[in-house]
């Protein structure tokens, strides 16, 4: 029943989509490597390609060639053929088919437990508007200055009682920017500017609307393990790239990695698996922040590189041309 | 890796998709070493009945002349994994076009292997009798609308279907010539 499942239509949607986002993955990495791109807003258009193209290869396909699903051509013309490896026995006892549609259940259970269910728990536990607590006049103005340079609205400033550094964005037209008093009395004025023009670069980029229609993609493709990889280190691009832009604006390195540096969080060390996925948590939270000061520490105040058309449209095509051949 | 050319990046870049193309062929290979029996194509009916367990191969002895097909089978394909089946497509002899397809497969596959000359639009099939066999006559319009029909039964356990871009009196004759007796 699984293996006819997987050889419908659906079924072939759902292999295939899998098999051509890990094909679009080792395509994009090898670009970066063979095309020596190191910028963030580079790779950040590069892997769109790994989360956009797999949703509509398979349709796209089939469309341009009904042809391509029969047995024919997969025996006669494609590069790799899923249905091979799919038709055969571990050890001669469990199907492989079973093996990756458990996988793919398993990837599923992920994506519930730790994409759909904070979604419900953060909505319930939100930050309330009402507890802010105005906002501060410097803080005002070198907003309100920040945002005459990067030429965009003054959003709303929320300060909110907090023990821990926080600083978001939230809002996709009304933006409100949310910044704990703990953060305001941590950072000098020089930090709090980079820290302040960073969250400004992201509502100039609207990341708040491409994060989400980027998340679309993403549940789209709910069960494929790339996806989840991939939506993840789109995000975190975004980060860079705001990064970028800041410097390139502030002039100021120094500031930015001062303030990303009191977003360090160490938790405290005690037994129990609570605390071990806190500890797992923060060690990727700590490396990203390494990560983007690194990167600083590299770019200078430079800003993104210039995007080259040339070496994107070939590896789409390569992408395109080899999916086309992995059925 | 900063000064490189354009052309030497352009070089790299057309090596890794070489590479990449070279481990999914091999990838493609693999299943065959570890299942020998799968789909994969015959040199000749000889060479298919020598490597797989085929019990009873049904073969026409007649194809009118006037149809211009070749005999033997431009193309044979067969396997025992994951069911067994046998598929044969005859060209033209003046052209390279598939003019006839017999297939014969388990009647108890989980899958039906969807023959290669395309059945457009089909209308509503009549019983008939292949040397007293029951069978299912499909009058059909084929790839690029050329009339063809389509006939099936079930010998035994196993499916036999012939498509052929011919009459329905011909396709019946080719039918029966794949069975013993007058």
């Amino acid at each position: 029943m699984i293996i006819r499942f997987l050889f419908s239509y659906p079924g072939m949607y759902i292999t295939q989509s899998v098999l051509h986002s890990i094909i679009a993955v080792i395509i994009v990495e090898l670009s970066f490597f063979a095309w020596d791109i190191r910028d963030h807003l580079t790779k950040f258009r590069y892997r769109l390609l790994t989360l956009t193209l797999p949703v509509l290869m398979f349709p796209l396909y089939q469309a341009f060639d009904p042809q391509r699903g029969s047995w024919y051509f997969r025996l006669n013309t494609a590069l790799f053929d899923s249905q091979r490896w799919l038709e055969l026995n571990v050890l001669g006892v469990i199907p492989l088919s079973i093996v990756f549609v458990v996988f793919l259940t398993i990837v599923t259970a992920v994506f519930l437990f730790q994409e759909i269910l904070p979604i419900f728990r953060d909505r319930s536990s939100g930050i309330d508007p009402d507890v802010c607590r105005g906002t501060l006049e410097t803080l005002d103005e070198m907003l309100d200055s920040i945002c005459r340079t990067l030429n965009i609205e003054k959003p709303s400033i929320c300060i909110i009682d907090e023990p821990l550094p926080i600083l978001v964005t939230h809002g996709f037209r009304d933006h409100r920017i949310i910044v704990s008093n703990h953060l305001i009395e941590t950072l000098d004025e020089r930090q709090l500017k980079g820290a302040l023009t960073h969250e400004a670069v992201h509502i100039m980029r609207d990341s708040s609307s491409k994060t989400q229609g980027i998340y679309l993609l993403r549940m789209l493709m709910f069960y494929n393990p790339v996806s989840m990889i991939e939506f993840r280190r789109i995000v975190h691009d975004d980060e860079f790239i705001c990064d970028a832009i800041t410097v390139s604006k502030t002039k100021d390195p120094a500031a930015l990695i001062g303030a990303i540096s009191s977003f360090y969080y160490h938790p405290a060390e005690t037994e129990g698996l609570s605390q071990m996925k806190e500890r797992i948590e923060s060690h990727s939270h700590n490396l990203l922040l390494d990560e983007r000061i690194a990167r600083l520490r590299e770019i200078g105040h430079e800003g993104p590189e210039r995007f080259r058309w040339v070496p994107f449209l070939l590896t789409a095509s390569v992408i395109l041309v080899m999916g086309y051949l992995v059925t | 890796m900063r000064t490189m050319t354009f052309g030497k990046r352009l070089l790299l870049f057309c090596l890794m998709v070489f590479l990449v193309t070279g481990v999914l062929a091999v990838l493609n290979w693999l299943p065959s070493l570890v299942q020998k029996q799968t789909m994969k194509r015959f040199s000749s009916i000889d060479a298919a009945k020598k490597q797989l367990r085929i019990k009873h191969l049904f073969l026409p002895t007649l194809i009118p002349e006037d149809l211009r097909i070749s005999w033997p089978p431009a193309e044979i394909y067969a396997q025992d994994v994951p069911f067994s089946a046998f598929i044969m497509h005859l060209k033209y002899k003046d052209s390279n076009d598939i003019g006839l397809v017999i297939q014969q497969t388990d009647a108890d596959a989980p899958y039906q292997i969807e023959p290669l000359i395309k059945v457009k639009t089909k209308t509503e099939g009549s019983q008939i009798f292949v040397k007293d066999r029951k069978a299912v006559l499909v009058p059909a319009v084929c790839d690029d609308d050329i009339p063809c029909n389509e006939v099936s039964w079930n010998e035994g356990g196993t499916i036999i279907t012939l498509i052929c871009k011919c009459s329905a009196q011909e396709v019946i004759k080719i039918a029966a010539s794949t069975l013993p007796g007058p």
